[in-house]
């Protein structure tokens, strides 16, 4: 028994584990497997294989049965807020997955399936600057960064290259330059907008083209990765056969499969992360088989955490021992506080006159950008730090179906151009971190693996509402200099978290008492503990935050291998 | 119409499983197949001539033709709570009621003006409604349309994969 247990144990250890396959846990498996570690990926839902288990891609409307609606017996059971519509249903997770507290209102969306929401995201990739990093230490919130641009602009050139972004170099310091595939063409209105903020705003504010993961013009290296270029088929969170954007499935996960290093291991449900008393350091990772219930261990020198913010506050906050009676690395009790999100409670719409000659052909998986303009150099409002812009506009057709009949069958068969250009813009918002905005774990109430609920304990604050009110302001203002018409600019008293970027909670820092993990994204009090996602974040900055978890990932990843080259670990 | 509903019958009557006689090969295969659906034969009579009332063939393409009443009544049957269900059954039958009151025929015996000029009585009597039955069925039948392939790829130039963008596009006169 002995013997057939060391046996067992053996195989069940690796160098390396990396928990979670979204975006930035994919990154963590390719730099360790590229590196030659034996890495374990861990996910807690179903294998997603690219292309072969995207049921619903490339589909035409009429294929599905029922249009886009779900049968009742489909849909009853799932969490509320997932996606109900025949094209993703497969991604929606059931409501008993994993009950949850909410104290306050909030809005937290799940992709339980290996590759997580890396196929769900809006694949939207904006660098951060230094007046992102410095932003807390200068306006007095939250702890300084541990780092600055430079630290990781090698790693959002590394990031880049390999998952490929479209963009445009526009030499912009609030939003730096990266390494681009090329841009698609701005629509003429969009570049109307452009040149009249020009005109009004100077230097100071700027339409670009909004940079994105997708293939425009795929390069050697994505040919390598089985990755063709995208064809704007806007069904990217159905998954995508062309491997037209980036995302795990896609990209870092087979590739990871073909270093011969990896192993996936679907229906992972992780309890906890094993803390060994005698090494001071953690050992392995006890997960509950999805769907056996049982309890299995797994060993490794380093440990990855990548389950998306919540559950990597929550796994760590689960795994306790004498050393950590709160939590892994949680001495200082900060972890699961200081939550935050993005304010994208703004939103405008307007009617664009003067363009009735031109029309839109085609498609395109992006849109235009606005960065931040407000607080970039100095304090200059009542609200702190500032919001950018996502912009879309275009020409739609209309039928009119105000009858029944031969007339209204006609109308459908021949839409006809609208008299007008439309333009929407929605604010992306750096909310300010707040100590009381966390989420913790309930004191008695399990799930069905006998793991605690999460309570979600956060709300919208002063500032937040502010920011967006200066948005409508100053949206109105830009959208009354380019002559736009029906301006219709609100403050939405939309759920908090609704944008899916929640972010914070294991923040980076400096001092151990005031912070959870150091410049290295390790725990400060755990040093083979790397958490590399949405849980790092010690502020939101404007930018949605994907590229940024990749670039810390690999990072991170990198020097752990140094690390353990080094026998530091 | 009676032979399809012959048929119709005696496929419920058999749970649907029967092999289908040589002889029906010659309909249409959305014609015959049963779905395990909420409505008599009678009431997918009236639902097919209404969304044939709503956008109608004329020799050319409607609502039938693309198949939109089997959308519907699959729809209905299987994404919508019992208590719509009970409403649109209702209303269907309603319908053939007040058909035969005022033409005393059954509605999908009425033309395409007589079943005009009820739709039209019942859309007023509902004006206040916002989600009148009427409001339900026409949208959904607008929407069965409007996806169908034929609709789509011969009117509206459906493309799977575009492939470009150009937002400066001359419209011509």
């Amino acid at each position: 028994m002995a013997s057939l247990n060391t046996k067992s144990k053996k195989e069940r250890t690796y160098d390396a584990i990396v928990i979670g396959s979204g975006a930035s846990g994919g990154w963590a498996a390719k730099e360790l497997c590229d590196a030659g570690l034996k890495t374990l990926v861990l996910d807690r839902g179903r294998d997603v294989k690219h292309i072969v288990d995207y049921p619903t891609a490339s589909k035409a409307p009429w294929e599905f049965e029922f249009r886009g609606s779900v049968p009742i017996e489909q849909r009853s059971g799932l969490i509320p807020g997932a996606w109900k519509n025949a094209e993703r249903i497969h991604w929606a997770v059931a409501e008993d997955e994993q009950p949850v507290v909410y104290e306050k209102p909030f809005r937290w969306f799940r992709g339980y399936h290996v590759g997580g929401k890396s196929l769900l995201w809006a694949r939207q990739t904006q660098r951060w600057s230094d007046f992102d990093f410095e932003g807390p230490d200068r306006d007095g919130f939250a702890v300084d960064w541990p780092i600055r641009y430079k630290d990781i602009a090698h790693w959002y050139d590394h990031v880049e290259k390999f998952a490929g972004i479209s963009g445009d170099r526009d030499g912009l310091d609030v939003l730096p330059d990266g390494q681009f595939l090329p841009s698609i063409e701005l629509n003429v209105v969009e570049k109307h907008f452009k040149a009249s903020l020009k005109k009004h705003y100077g230097d100071k504010r700027h339409l670009i083209y909004a940079r994105c993961a997708h293939l425009t013009d795929p390069q050697e290296i994505h040919v390598q990765q089985g990755r063709g270029k995208c064809m704007a088929q806007r069904m990217c969170d159905r998954g995508c056969v062309l491997g037209g954007y980036f995302s795990s499935n896609s990209s870092t996960i087979p590739w990871a499969m073909r270093s011969g290093n990896l192993t996936m291991r679907p229906d992972a449900v992780v309890e906890s992360i094993i803390y060994d008393e005698k090494k001071g350091k953690a050992s392995g990772v006890r997960i509950i088989d999805r769907h056996s219930k049982e309890a299995i261990e797994f060993y490794a020198d380093i440990i990855f955490v990548n389950t998306s913010t919540i559950n990597s506050n929550a796994i760590l906050l689960n795994s306790k021992s004498n050393r950590f009676p709160n939590g892994l690395g949680n001495d200082n009790g900060l972890m699961g506080k200081y939550l935050t999100w993005h304010n994208y409670r703004g939103h405008a719409g307007a009617r664009v006159e003067g363009f009735s000659n031109k029309k839109v052909e085609g498609a395109r998986p992006t849109n235009a950008y606005i960065p931040r303009f407000r607080n970039v150099e100095k304090q200059e409002t009542d609200f702190l730090r500032g919001y950018a812009i996502g912009v879309s506009a275009g020409r739609g057709t209309i039928s009119d179906t105000g009858m029944i009949g031969d007339q209204l069958r006609d109308n459908l068969l021949k839409p006809e151009l609208s008299d007008d250009w439309y333009i929407s813009t929605w604010m992306m918002g750096e909310c300010v971190p707040y100590e009381d905005n966390h989420l913790r774990l309930h004191e008695s109430l399990v799930d069905k693996y006998g793991i605690p609920q999460i309570v979600f304990s956060a709300e919208w604050k002063e500032n937040d509402i502010k920011q967006a009110d200066d948005y409508v302001e100053q949206c109105t203002e830009m959208f009354e200099k380019a002559g736009f018409k029906d301006i219709n600019a609100r403050n939405r008293d939309t759920l908090p978290g609704s944008e899916i970027h929640e972010m914070g909670g294991v923040r980076m820092g400096r001092d151990p008492k005031t912070s959870l993990l150091n410049s290295f994204n390790q725990l400060h009090e755990c040093k083979n503990v790397f958490v590399t996602d949405g849980a790092c974040m010690t502020s939101g900055g404007t930018q949605n935050p994907t590229l940024h978890f990749m670039a810390l990932t690999a990072r991170a990843a990198n020097y752990a291998v140094d690390e353990m080259k080094k026998g530091n670990l | 119409m009676k032979r399809r509903d012959a048929i119709k019958n005696l496929m419920l009557a058999s749970g649907g499983l029967i092999a289908l006689p040589s002889w029906a090969m010659n309909w249409k295969a959305s014609s015959i197949i049963i779905s395990n659906d909420i409505f008599t034969t009678q009431q997918h009579s009236i639902l097919s001539s209404l969304v044939d009332t709503i956008i109608p063939s004329n020799g050319t393409i409607g609502a039938l033709s693309v198949g939109v009443d089997t959308f519907l009544a699959a729809l209905i049957s299987k994404c919508y709570e019992v208590e719509v269900q009970d409403d649109v059954k209702e209303n269907l039958d309603k319908l053939d009621e007040i058909a035969s009151n005022k033409f005393q025929k059954a509605f999908p015996e009425c033309s395409q003006k007589e079943r005009e000029s009820l739709l039209m009585e019942v859309e007023i009597a509902n004006q206040n409604e916002g989600d009148s039955f009427f409001n339900f069925i026409k949208s959904q039948t607008i929407r069965g349309f409007r996806t169908s392939e034929e609709v789509m790829m011969n009117y509206y130039d459906f493309v799977l994969m575009p492939g470009f963008y150009d937002g400066n596009v001359d419209v011509e006169a």
